[in-house]
């Protein structure tokens, strides 16, 4: 894994460092830390990074324009702040975790293990942050129908027909959007709150029919889950 | 030229108008040759066409004897001649008197003795006549003196006065002479009695109200010349009831004409003065130089007494009345009341003008109507007065919940989530890695909080110790960024004080701002005290503001900190201080600059 530390008090940056060390062990590729934000911007430019530790005040700046910058981009962020206020705010813009100042090794490691996919919880992000003309957009996740993955890409299809395009993981995006969207696919997740009905077609072929008319590929793996899900 | 022009502005050019239309009135005035006098009416009318002559001879007595070439005078100037002369008035008698009535003539104290005489008969003397009495010796009053039944058959009658003696230059010497029917005569003496000891009660009041208000603790200038305003009233209705009472002392003067003058017109303008800082007025300076010409005008053209005075008095208080409507058109706590009552005044100097007043008061005579509208206007302005002290008292409660309110700020400030957790978390951070620096950062941070807990309810604290609290808390910080930060104080004002953690709130400002992670960076602190200010500037030399040198001060957003500055400023020192900041020299550089005597200082 590949590990950004942004986070401008020395003292506290080298104690999160020893800390991933720790817990990621040899699976920890690289790790940088940033002391400033001109210096995090410019490594996530010239390298690629699976995830951002982020402190939220960085030299009096207000890191929630730093965090949707942060949120587009393909990896994900833990949020580390003394702003325990915030951490509403933080989970509804899609960050995997939020760890108030000070911490233990030990929460740390949770926050980990969720990026790992070890200890998944439901997410509650309200929003999903994405690129367009190089300025980064928050997509209300009531308005999307379906997402779907296509190479590292995911395209979230909204309820007025926009397609927009999410640079992150369908993998990432199962851990933080809410309950009521379920991985129907490999590569599709719907809002059950726009889905009509599912059903099995024949043989191997299962499909979800969203509201509008639309039909998606279910899994034949995921359609007992569902079945659970919606009592059917 | 700004004088210039601030005096040309609308106001002040209505105020010049209104003069100039006084002085057209005054000068147009024509006097008529006889006073009318209508005997049905049972009203009394006050002589006002005289004629004078100096010298002495008993052949001025005479209706036949022609006095063409004599001097007109007006009823203003019939009051300063002085003897050995001769006043000639023609009355036409009008009418029939009531069976039960009788001609009388009203005459109040003279400064001089007197003969009167009735179609050439001499028919009262006031004092002795032969010439030896004292120059400006009091005559005794002669009160009302009945003409007699048969000496006032309708037609034109000569009423002729023999000024015996001389008096003081510039002294008057007569007063008004009244005629009309006696009981009318008596009962307008009495009411006047009446309302002289009516407006003593009420102007007392006016002048110990105002003056209890201000010795109370609100020391505002506008109580001060509210209460001067009330004493010149007081002191002519005082003198008033001495004259009019039977009881006169013998040695008591006639009222000066110059105290008189400014009885009605300085007092007027000490009542705009009043308005005009009572209602917290614009160009204050402008506002209180407008009428004093106005008093000018009317002091160097003659306009102090009679018709030509209750103009220019009417003129001040409409200018009043003016400051009155701006006041309320700005929202002014109590401008409406003062409106109000100074309204009622204007109307009650026009009715006198054009002498409705004389008719109401022949119209209703129960009911003392000069008294009740002074004491209309009095009520009206001690009620404004009144709802500025609620409004000060409010304001006053407003500070102190915002004193309160800054007090908590501060203590928030200093122990807010974000700078507690993450000193907490580098303390954490260093106990394993660096046992001995997490200890100092830990004295540190006591030490930080040991000056802010002593501070937090005071409103000013010793320069000294704001400098102490910002050695601190670079201290403090230093350990937690692993830099070295130093505050240099060059030139000190020992003694001076400051609202607490204006300073430490700049430094915390500049340590957040300027400073890149590691870098190490110096404070300097100069204090510059001049005649009318103390001059603090603070700078840094982050290297962060290098980006800020292109932009304007207006374009940097105030974050909470300086807002937190500027509150505590106005707090300590309202509306006497100021706070720039910019890049100078290659330095971020914050000044305050406080009026010298803004805040307390032991030095």
């Amino acid at each position: 894994m590949r590990v950004l530390i942004v986070e401008d008090e020395p003292h506290i940056a080298s104690y999160i460092e020893d800390a991933v060390r720790s817990i990621l062990g040899s699976t920890l590729r690289s790790l940088h830390t940033s002391l400033s934000l001109e210096d995090a911007f410019e490594w996530r430019s010239k390298r690629a990074i699976d995830l951002c530790l982020l402190d939220l005040n960085l030299s009096g700046e207000d890191g929630f324009d730093l965090l949707t910058e942060a949120l587009s981009g393909p990896f994900l962020t833990i949020v580390i702040s003394a702003h325990t206020e915030r951490a509403i705010q933080a989970f509804e813009h899609g960050v995997i975790d939020f760890l108030p100042k000070p911490f233990t090794v030990d929460r740390l490691r949770v926050a980990i293990d969720r990026v790992l996919g070890r200890n998944p919880q439901p997410g509650r992000a309200r929003y999903l942050v994405f690129r367009k003309h190089n300025r980064s957009h928050l997509l209300p996740v009531e308005t999307i129908r379906y997402l779907e993955a296509e190479r590292y890409l995911v395209h979230a299809h909204t309820t007025d027909g926009r397609v927009e395009l999410l640079e992150k993981p369908l993998s990432y995006l199962e851990m933080v959007l809410p309950e009521q969207f379920v991985r129907i696919h490999r590569s599709r997740i719907v809002n059950l709150d726009h889905m009509a009905s599912f059903e099995h077609v024949s043989g191997n072929e299962y499909r979800v029919r969203l509201k509008d008319g639309t039909s998606l590929a279910l899994s034949r793996s995921r359609y007992p889950m569902l079945a659970r899900r919606l009592g059917g | 030229m700004r004088l210039l022009a601030r005096f040309l502005r609308p106001a002040s050019l209505l105020a010049i108008l209104l003069c100039f239309v006084a002085l057209a009135v005054c000068a147009g005035a024509q006097q008529s040759a006889v006073t009318r006098v209508d005997l049905s009416s049972a009203r009394d009318v006050y002589i006002n066409a005289w004629k004078f002559h100096s010298g002495d001879d008993l052949e001025w007595a005479k209706p036949g004897f022609d006095d063409g070439s004599w001097r007109k005078i007006s009823e203003d100037e019939a009051r300063r001649v002085g003897g050995p002369g001769w006043l000639r008035a023609a009355l036409a008698l009008e009418g029939a008197i009531d069976d039960t009535e009788v001609l009388a003539l009203q005459f109040d104290r003279w400064a001089i003795p007197f003969q009167v005489f009735w179609d050439g008969e001499l028919i009262a003397t006031s004092a002795t006549t032969s010439g030896a009495g004292r120059p400006g010796a009091l005559a005794p009053r002669l009160g009302i003196l009945r003409v007699g039944r048969e000496r006032t058959q309708p037609s034109t009658h000569l009423l002729a006065l023999r000024l015996v003696q001389g008096t003081q230059p510039g002294e008057p010497c007569c007063s008004v002479v009244w005629v009309g029917p006696y009981t009318v005569l008596r009962n307008a003496l009495q009411a006047s009695l009446d309302l002289s000891r009516i407006n003593v009660g009420l102007y007392l009041a006016a002048v110990l109200f105002s003056l209890f208000f201000y010795l109370g603790g609100w020391r505002s200038p506008s109580l001060l010349f509210f209460s001067g305003y009330a004493v010149f009233p007081l002191i002519y209705a005082l003198w008033n009831i001495a004259e009019l009472s039977g009881t006169t002392p013998p040695s008591l003067p006639l009222l000066p004409s110059w105290l008189s003058t400014i009885g009605t017109l300085v007092s007027s303008w000490l009542l705009i003065l009043f308005l005009v800082w009572h209602l917290d007025a614009p160009r204050k300076v402008v506002n209180a130089s407008v009428p004093a010409i106005v008093v000018l005008v009317a002091m160097i053209g003659g306009f102090t007494s009679g018709r030509g005075l209750v103009i220019f008095e009417a003129l001040l208080f409409i200018y009043g009345l003016g400051i009155c409507l701006s006041g309320r058109r700005r929202g002014t706590p109590g401008a409406m009341f003062a409106m109000v009552g100074v309204g009622t005044m204007v109307l009650f100097q026009s009715a006198e003008l054009t002498h409705v007043m004389a008719r109401l008061c022949n119209a209703v005579p129960s009911i003392p109507w000069a008294a009740v509208l002074t004491g209309f206007f009095l009520a009206c302005v001690l009620g404004s007065i009144s709802f500025r002290i609620r409004e000060r008292a409010k304001t006053l409660q407003a500070l102190e919940i915002r004193s309160q309110r800054l007090e908590t700020e501060l203590l928030k400030k200093s122990i807010q989530p974000h700078f507690v957790m993450n000193t907490l978390f580098s303390i954490k951070s260093l106990i394993a890695r660096n046992p001995p620096k997490a200890e100092e950062l830990v004295e540190a941070m006591a030490a930080e909080f040991r000056i802010i807990s002593r501070i937090a309810p005071e409103r000013a604290i010793d320069v000294e110790e704001e400098i102490d609290l910002c050695q601190r808390h670079l201290q403090l910080m230093g350990h937690r960024r692993d830099a070295t930060y130093r505050l240099i104080v060059e030139g000190t004002c020992p003694g001076e004080q400051v609202p607490p953690m204006v300073f430490h709130t700049l430094v915390e400002n500049g340590l957040t701002h300027s400073y890149q992670p590691k870098e190490n960076g110096t404070f300097y602190l100069t204090c510059e005290r001049t005649e009318r200010e103390i001059v603090y500037r603070l700078r840094n030399d982050g290297s962060r503001i290098q980006h800020l040198t292109s932009l304007a001060a207006e374009a940097i957003e105030e974050g909470m900190g300086l807002k937190y500055v500027k509150a505590r400023l106005e707090e300590s020192a309202p509306g006497q201080w100021r706070l720039d900041y910019g890049v100078k020299d290659g330095l971020w550089e914050v000044t305050i600059a406080l009026a010298s005597r803004a805040m307390p200082c032991v030095c």
